[in-house]
């Protein structure tokens, strides 16, 4: 079965935004197609994203300095940047610094490479010729720096100190904007009339996105997933969402996080999902990432964080294990 | 090209978001070495916990709980809970919880033939092959 995914995942995908790219590095999967991709329509005519999709990638978020402005990997390069990390490099090495107290990964089959991948040759998720998160603002650097030092010696104090993922509330890459959660990447699609539902397995939410043409509820009214309004344009689903709350944060954004998304099935087994953040309060500018997202078989599991969340309640005795350890001496 | 490639790979990886720090529960300090017989397995979120009984030298057995990851995977691949049936005999080596009670983390950890569990099927005897093999 393992050998099955990742066979599956050997079929290169070379994808991308034609108009971000140069003529002579157009994706290979596009430039070949003969005919146009016709994509499938739900009854009332819209595009048709159902279904259950992987964005489980190995593309890093940020381009690495040393590419510059190179924004895709020829398909050689592509081919020997997938290759290393599909047949040399170990679910060991992924785990970097938390490898030396873990599991292994890939024995209960939560390595990146075990799940289906989409490739791209995209050289980051972040598009244009800088191909990374704009600098932050100098008002951001001094919260950040102010929270981190609030927070520094108080990681462990009680469970309203812990991170919310490892709460169960809501899962770091959850978004939106939706990031690959790691393991478990995996994320259902369900339209009706008037709406569009994304689920993620990570940690099992469904996003409500309203495509009736509503506005957006009052400001006052403030979400963990902040308040999704969807439209079409042609082809994709385009979802607008504001309205978060301060306890989330994508990559050290505040409350006024604007995020627009759009999905565009590109063909029967990829939809093409780009995102672009701006927060004035954060960034010195909007930044925009793109990444496709990949047909898998259903069905996804439940994933009921709470029920089972040993680990918590394991953290803080630790900690206070370690307390009393250190006021014996 | 080649060296910038080289070092994009060593510089730019995917993080992996773990569900919660497991320095931060098991103690890099505390080695565990540990044959035990499988009493069960809870198939649950956020991460597994597989219950064994360890016999000491003395013959005195204790319990131990062991965590390992997500089952969602597991149970997508065909895995039931007879992957790992009462009675099986694993051994792991790992880290000891930093509360010092009897929970710890295996970084390897096998059946008693050496064969990785799920990685290498069932428990010997035991009718664990994922569906469809």
């Amino acid at each position: 079965m393992i050998r099955a995914i990742f066979a599956a995942t050997a079929c290169v995908l070379a994808i991308g935004s034609a108009q971000a790219q140069p003529a002579a590095q157009a994706p290979a999967r596009l430039a070949a197609s003969e005919k146009p991709w016709v994509s499938p329509r739900t009854p009332d005519g819209h595009p048709d994203l159902q279904g259950f999709w992987s964005n489980a990638s190995i593309t890093p978020l940020q381009r690495p300095p040393e590419l510059g402005s190179k924004e895709f990997y020829t398909a050689e390069e592509a081919a020997a940047v997938d290759k290393k990390e599909f047949t040399e490099r170990t679910s060991w090495d992924r785990l970097g610094n938390q490898a030396r107290v873990h599991y292994d990964m890939s024995q209960f089959g939560l390595d990146v490479i075990q799940a289906k991948v989409a490739l791209s040759r995209r050289t980051s998720l972040i598009i244009g010729p800088e191909g990374r998160i704009p600098p932050v603002t100098p008002e951001a650097q001094k919260r950040l720096a102010d929270r981190a030092a609030a927070r520094r010696g108080h990681e462990f104090d009680s469970a309203q100190d812990r991170p919310i993922q490892e709460r169960c509330i809501v899962w770091a890459a959850e978004g939106p904007p939706m990031m690959s959660s790691g393991y478990n990447s995996n994320l259902q699609i369900v339209q009706g009339p008037g709406y569009v539902s994304v689920m993620e397995e990570m940690i099992h939410d469904a996003r409500m996105i309203p495509t009736d043409g509503r506005p957006h509820l009052p400001s006052g009214i403030r979400q963990y997933l902040g308040d999704s309004r969807g439209h079409w344009e042609g082809d994709t689903l385009v979802v607008d969402t504001t309205n978060f709350t301060e306890k989330t944060s994508f990559m050290g954004s505040t409350s006024s996080l604007h995020v627009l998304e759009r999905f565009t099935r590109i063909d029967n087994d990829t939809i093409l999902y780009e995102f672009t953040v701006d927060d004035p309060a954060t960034w010195t500018k909007p930044w925009t990432a793109q990444m496709p997202l990949s047909k898998i078989e259903g069905p996804i599991f439940e994933y009921a964080c709470h029920e089972g969340n040993l680990g918590l309640p394991n953290t803080l005795s630790g900690a206070r294990a370690a307390e009393e350890a250190k006021a014996a001496k | 090209m080649r060296r910038a490639l080289f070092l994009a790979l060593l510089l730019s990886r995917v993080p992996v978001n773990a569900h919660h720090a497991f320095a931060a529960e098991f103690d890099i300090n505390r080695p565990i070495k540990l044959r035990g017989t499988v009493t069960k397995m809870d198939w649950i979120n956020p991460h597994s916990w597989i219950h064994i009984d360890v016999k000491g030298p003395d013959g005195k057995v204790t319990s131990w709980m062991i965590e390992g990851g997500s089952p969602n995977v597991l149970l997508r691949m065909g895995f039931t809970k007879e992957a790992l049936p009462p009675g099986a005999e694993i051994v792991l080596e790992g880290f000891q919880a930093k509360d010092g009670s009897n929970r710890g983390v295996g970084k390897t950890l096998s059946f008693a033939d050496g064969r990785k569990l799920f990685l290498g099927s069932s428990a010997p005897g035991a009718n664990g092959e994922p569906d469809g093999k």
